[in-house]
């Protein structure tokens, strides 16, 4: 088990490098394209391109090129913003992780717990009015845009009935962080942690509730049924961990991209200002050494997250133990 | 004609399926009654409703258009339209089930320790530790090497042979009366199969439990069973002790049975077919199943099944005994 989890973490660190030298190579190397413009930000004077060329090593080979941008990222940790000049980056993605961090778990957790609920009871009432409602529901939550829900539920929280007994604790937009105050990082978090959580839960919930059904037919469930268990505990007990496969591969991929920044739109109607947020105002002025920095930070955690998927899987399926 | 003795006594079971070209019926008419004890064979090829008829008597077809008729009576205990809290503390408590395929018949997920432990602990309200130990026992006597060390493992880590041996022990955690056994070799490689009837013969005098025996190797009947029924088409046309079946079958399709098997001595032959193929369920003739493959066939079989004939050695066929020997005789020297 142990030799299995270093060499998924060598792995890890292969493919970040992989990723690592490939987005260097779209934003240095792109043909027609002059990074150092690029870098210095829109209307930036000669002087400035000079500085960016001399300070990025833009005139050495590629690789040097390479080993000095790595090294303002992680070593030095000095990549500056020639947009909002004199900013540094690094630090800006480390105040703005945990607010994504933050708002990705909780929102995880309760789409986790709820999709779980949900895909149970719709597999055991299958083809009821029960399974009906809930799929019906499930693909409501899916199709609404989360922009939308978002803004209605700061419509309805912030604005006309805030003054009423049931929103008045609504916090103001904007995160708290939770060393500050538990409470209040929980007030401020736990309606968009709903809000990004209501499309999680019904796609989760309906991949479970197939993946359920399916596993149902196995041979196995008949003979936890011939040793005469309840539908309740052969669902739970035999059913629901070989199912759970494919939600959890389902969930490394989300979490990593929605910690890596997906949940951009969340955070910006929300006010919190997390990678997303970064990344968008990073996109809006053109901030080169931002996007670089939030791009590697966002591929950092799809690898890992994908890295604790692959833990998972040995966790749920003894199968997986001696894979590899 | 039931038998007062007997553990099991199923009388015109019949098992249909509702779909859309309306009701099939898979398994028509079944009688037979399983003695305390007794190791009862039912043979019968692919599609001939054995493995309906058991799954039947602990209502486990999970086909929700399944319509199950007739009467199963386990002891006093009517089995048919039981309600689920009854079935469920039948179920692997007083009947269990050894399944043909022991490489999916067992939960991948959990040790085979511990399925045998929620089965225990479902019917016995034994501590935890007593039903470790219970475990353990059982796995011992089933021939499981080690038990201490292997009832850690988890289902994919064991070879077919060990699975069914772990499941045959969990069927018998809970001293179940009565054991049906669906294929229970048919999975296994040659040797395996060996062992597993072995042990199969050796439980019924441990464990002092009724066998139901589903194959459609004759040699396993012959040698395990004490008596066979043989289905065709969801019909039992032929039931006695097994050696009177193998020493005198009455149905022409159990002489093309015994007929199609090798034999070890004697001339080397090709073996004999059963020309064609059986009826589908939707499609059955009226009269005998059988009817159009039966190299006897006469004009009285095509009007209606024949009846089974009472007595210990039941037959479905309207051939005269008398007739019958010089049919034999005819076909033993083609």
């Amino acid at each position: 088990m142990l030799s299995a989890i270093i060499r998924r973490l060598i792995h890890m660190i292969a493919v970040l490098f992989g990723i690592s030298v490939l987005v260097f190579l779209i934003f240095f190397a792109t043909p027609g394209a002059n990074p150092a413009a690029r870098i210095a930000g829109r209307n930036a004077s000669p002087q400035t391109i000079a500085r960016v060329e001399r300070q990025f090593g833009l005139n050495k080979p590629l690789p040097v090129q390479y080993g000095l941008m790595m090294k303002k990222l992680f070593i030095t940790q000095n990549l500056t913003s020639f947009v909002n000049l004199g900013e540094k980056v690094v630090p800006q993605v480390f105040r703005a992780a945990p607010i994504t961090l933050s708002l990705v778990t909780g929102a995880a957790v309760i789409w986790i717990g709820f999709s779980v609920v949900i895909g149970l009871l719709a597999a055991a009432f299958r083809d009821t009015v029960i399974d009906r409602l809930l799929m019906i529901l499930s693909l409501i939550g899916i199709s609404m845009p989360v922009f939308w829900v978002a803004t209605m539920a700061n419509l309805i929280t912030q604005g006309r009935f805030h003054h009423t007994w049931l929103f008045s604790w609504v916090p103001p937009l904007g995160y708290v962080p939770f060393s500050t105050s538990p409470l209040g990082w929980f007030k401020a978090l736990i309606i968009p942690w709903f809000t990004l959580a209501i499309l999680y839960i019904g796609l989760y919930a309906r991949v479970l509730r197939a993946a359920l059904i399916e596993t149902m037919q196995e041979d196995y469930i008949r003979t936890a049924r011939a040793k005469g268990l309840s539908e309740r505990q052969v669902l739970i007990h035999h059913a629901l961990r070989s199912a759970m496969i494919g939600i959890v591969t389902l969930f490394g991929l989300d979490f990593g991209a929605l910690v890596g920044g997906g949940a951009l739109l969340t955070e910006v109607v929300f006010g919190l200002q997390g990678i997303g947020y970064l990344t968008y105002q990073a996109l809006e002025t053109l901030d080169l050494p931002m996007i670089l920095a939030t791009v590697i930070y966002a591929s950092v955690f799809v690898v890992m997250s994908n890295a604790l998927v692959d833990i998972l899987y040995a966790v749920i399926d003894p199968r997986a133990r001696q894979a590899r | 004609m039931s038998d007062p003795q007997a553990l099991l006594s199923v009388r015109d079971l019949s098992v249909s399926f509702r779909t859309r070209g309306g009701v099939i019926r898979a398994v028509d008419s079944v009688s037979f009654d399983v003695l305390p004890q007794q190791i009862f064979g039912i043979v019968g090829e692919s599609g001939s409703g054995k493995s309906l008829t058991i799954l039947s008597i602990l209502n486990l077809i999970g086909d929700p258009n399944v319509i199950i008729a007739g009467s199963i009576r386990f002891g006093d205990q009517e089995l048919v339209g039981a309600p689920a809290s009854v079935m469920r503390g039948v179920r692997g408590n007083k009947i269990a089930m050894i399944f043909q395929d022991p490489m999916t018949a067992l939960t991948p997920v959990h040790t085979i320790g511990a399925q045998i432990i929620e089965q225990i602990r479902q019917h016995r309200p034994v501590s935890a530790s007593v039903a470790h130990q219970r475990m353990l026992d059982l796995l011992d006597a089933v021939g499981i090497p080690d038990p201490r060390q292997t009832f850690r493992r988890y289902p994919h880590e064991l070879s077919g042979g060990q699975r069914q041996r772990a499941v045959i022990a969990m069927a018998l955690s809970c001293d179940p009366a009565l054991l049906l056994a669906d294929e229970p070799t048919t999975a296994l490689d040659v040797t395996v199969q060996a062992q597993i009837l072995d042990l199969i013969r050796a439980l019924r005098v441990k464990f002092g439990s009724s066998i139901i025996l589903i194959t459609h190797n004759l040699g396993v009947v012959a040698e395990v069973a004490d008596r066979v029924a043989v289905m065709y088409s969801g019909r039992i046309i032929e039931q006695a002790n097994t050696a009177d079946l193998f020493a005198d079958p009455l149905h022409p399709y159990s002489w093309g049975l015994l007929g199609s098997m090798p034999v070890l001595d004697g001339p080397r032959q090709r073996l004999a077919a059963i020309p064609g193929l059986p009826p589908a369920l939707d499609n059955r003739p009226p009269g005998c199943a059988f009817a159009p493959r039966c190299r006897f066939v006469r004009a009285g079989c095509e009007i209606a099944p024949p009846p089974l004939r009472a007595g210990p050695h039941n037959v479905a066929c309207i051939i005269d005994d008398h007739e019958r020997a010089s049919l034999r005789s005819e076909r033993l020297t083609p």
